[in-house]
């Protein structure tokens, strides 16, 4: 779980709903509960075939179709979860990831795959790639908060671009460039380090 | 790199990405003057952006 120095657990910021210890506690409780439901749904996937591919678009909208109704989520819209559910969902590859790593499985193990929606042009990723992208992420952050989050929302969370631009309260077309310049960075940055 | 050249990188990349391709490297090279760097840096994400197939034009 990171801390940033201005927001609540898990990398918020404050003006995504953390601004008061109240809200930051149910901030934290929303996240939790999806972070387990997704983690839930990715291990059915598993059980039912280790080497299945994990789609977090897919991840995400089976754990809203699980939890809309609960009164957890009375006060929350799916926007709001989607966003929530794309930074529970990245961390919850991540650290897949990192536990695979850890282990160095072999092949017998099965391959830590990935595969974001097809229209973002985006191949699958090994669990090395998943957290080269993660790393690149952080770096994106520190450079533009809003682009790292435009970028999160839509790989790990689905969000297509009225939705984004709903999300960071901008104009489609900002987010298509924003979306565009991003890309081509994180590309670059992945190309560098592998 | 910091937020600010992060943003000039981004504003020189939309701009160059809108000209021909062999206009590109003579508008860079005035707009960026001795910064080298910089002309490189908006390079490598042109040259990035042209291997994308441009879904991103889409959803």
């Amino acid at each position: 779980m990171r801390f940033r120095n201005n927001g609540t657990a898990h990398g918020f910021s404050p003006g995504e709903g953390g601004a008061t210890p109240a809200e930051r506690r149910a901030l934290d409780h929303l996240f939790s509960l999806t972070y387990e439901e997704l983690r839930r749904l990715a291990s059915t996937v598993k059980r039912g075939d280790p080497n299945a591919t994990l789609s977090p678009t897919t991840l995400v909208h089976e754990a809203w179709l699980k939890l809309a109704n609960s009164p957890h989520l009375a006060d929350t819209s799916r926007l709001h979860f989607k966003r929530i559910a794309a930074r529970a969902m990245r961390q919850l590859l991540v650290e897949a990831a990192r536990r695979r790593r850890a282990h160095k499985r072999g092949g017998g193990e099965g391959v830590f795959v990935v595969a974001f929606d097809d229209s973002l042009d985006e191949a699958a990723s090994s669990g090395d790639e998943l957290l080269a992208l993660d790393g690149a992420l952080d770096d994106l952050a520190r450079m533009s908060p809003r682009q790292a989050m435009l970028v999160e929302s839509r790989f790990f969370g689905g969000l297509d671009i009225g939705e984004t631009a709903a999300l960071l309260d901008v104009s489609e077309a900002t987010v298509l460039r924003d979306w565009r310049a991003a890309k081509a960075w994180l590309a670059h940055e992945l190309r560098r380090a592998g | 790199m910091d937020s600010a050249r992060w943003d000039r990188i981004q504003t020189l990349f939309h701009e160059a990405a809108d000209l021909p391709e062999r206009q590109r490297r003579n508008f860079l090279q005035d707009a960026c003057q001795d910064d080298n760097g910089l002309v490189a840096d908006v390079f490598a994400l042109l040259e990035e952006d042209s291997l994308a197939d441009h879904s991103w034009t889409g959803t």
